[in-house]
């Protein structure tokens, strides 16, 4: 008697579990689906544009060529 | 106090055997002159008239006396100029990013890049930057011709103009002159140096 109860649950468990994973994969399915594209495209952006300010890694004579060319472009 | 005076005896000769980088330009010692008894004594660098004659003498014989750098000669109340070339020195013993951080710094920059400090300030820290990365280039033709890569004239022709470049720098020269100036230089800057 307690064997078939277990087995009753056990059984009721695995069907639970599958009809739980088959509701997720619909709701996924679904909300990827119902993005329109246009909503895509006219999202106006959030983030700032990356501004580079980082040192120069002067290791070569070139290196040093390339900063002072990028200097004297700038200096007054 | 025994204790004290030890230390103090100690630091006064490490402060008495220190060698600095830069020398062959003027300014900080960079190789004190050696001079074996039976040896003639080393020409005193300073008596020659032009700048390409002293840089090779020093490049030869090492530096005996501190001297004023010789970017810092072209200029009226130059004091400013000696203090820096003092300043920078430590730069120089490191490398990379960590070195322009340094130049930069002394250079009184607020921003890490060129560009960016260009948009805040480009006249005096873009000027003091240039000079430090000069002067830094001057150190790599030292090693070279330590090292015996370049011969000693190339040495000396390649510093002298390095010098010249900086006393346009210092006195807010025309960019086309520097810029013709920097071109020459790298046309003549041997391959050997990396």
């Amino acid at each position: 008697m307690k064997r078939t109860i277990l087995i009753i649950a056990a059984i009721a468990t695995l069907i639970f579990l599958v009809a739980c994973e088959q509701q997720n994969v619909q709701v996924t399915q679904q909300s990827t689906q119902e993005i329109p594209a246009q909503e895509l495209t006219e999202t106006p952006a959030t983030t700032q544009p990356v501004v580079e300010d980082e040192y120069t890694n002067l290791q070569t004579a070139q290196d040093s060529f390339n900063a002072l060319d990028e200097a004297l472009d700038l200096y007054e | 106090m025994k204790k004290l005076l030890t230390i103090c005896i100690t630091l006064l000769l490490l402060a008495t055997f220190a060698v600095a980088k830069g020398g062959t330009s003027g300014g900080t010692i960079t190789k004190r002159a050696e001079i074996a008894p039976d040896e003639p004594s080393a020409p005193d660098c300073e008596k020659f008239n032009e700048a390409r004659n002293r840089i090779k003498c020093r490049l030869e014989f090492g530096a005996s006396e501190v001297s004023v750098p010789e970017p810092c000669r072209a200029i009226e109340n130059n004091q400013w100029c000696i203090d820096y070339y003092v300043k920078v020195l430590p730069c120089y013993e490191i490398n990379g990013v960590a070195k322009d951080k340094c130049f930069k710094d002394l250079a009184w920059f607020k921003k890490k890049s060129v560009k960016e400090q260009a948009k805040l300030d480009n006249t005096k820290p873009i000027r003091n930057y240039m000079l430090f990365v000069l002067y830094d280039m001057e150190e790599m033709v030292e090693d070279a011709q330590t090292a015996g890569t370049i011969d000693l004239d190339t040495a000396a022709t390649l510093i002298d103009d390095i010098v010249k470049i900086k006393i346009q720098v210092i006195n807010k020269g025309a960019k086309t002159e520097i810029k013709q100036a920097l071109a020459s230089l790298k046309a003549n800057w041997p391959t050997t140096i990396q």
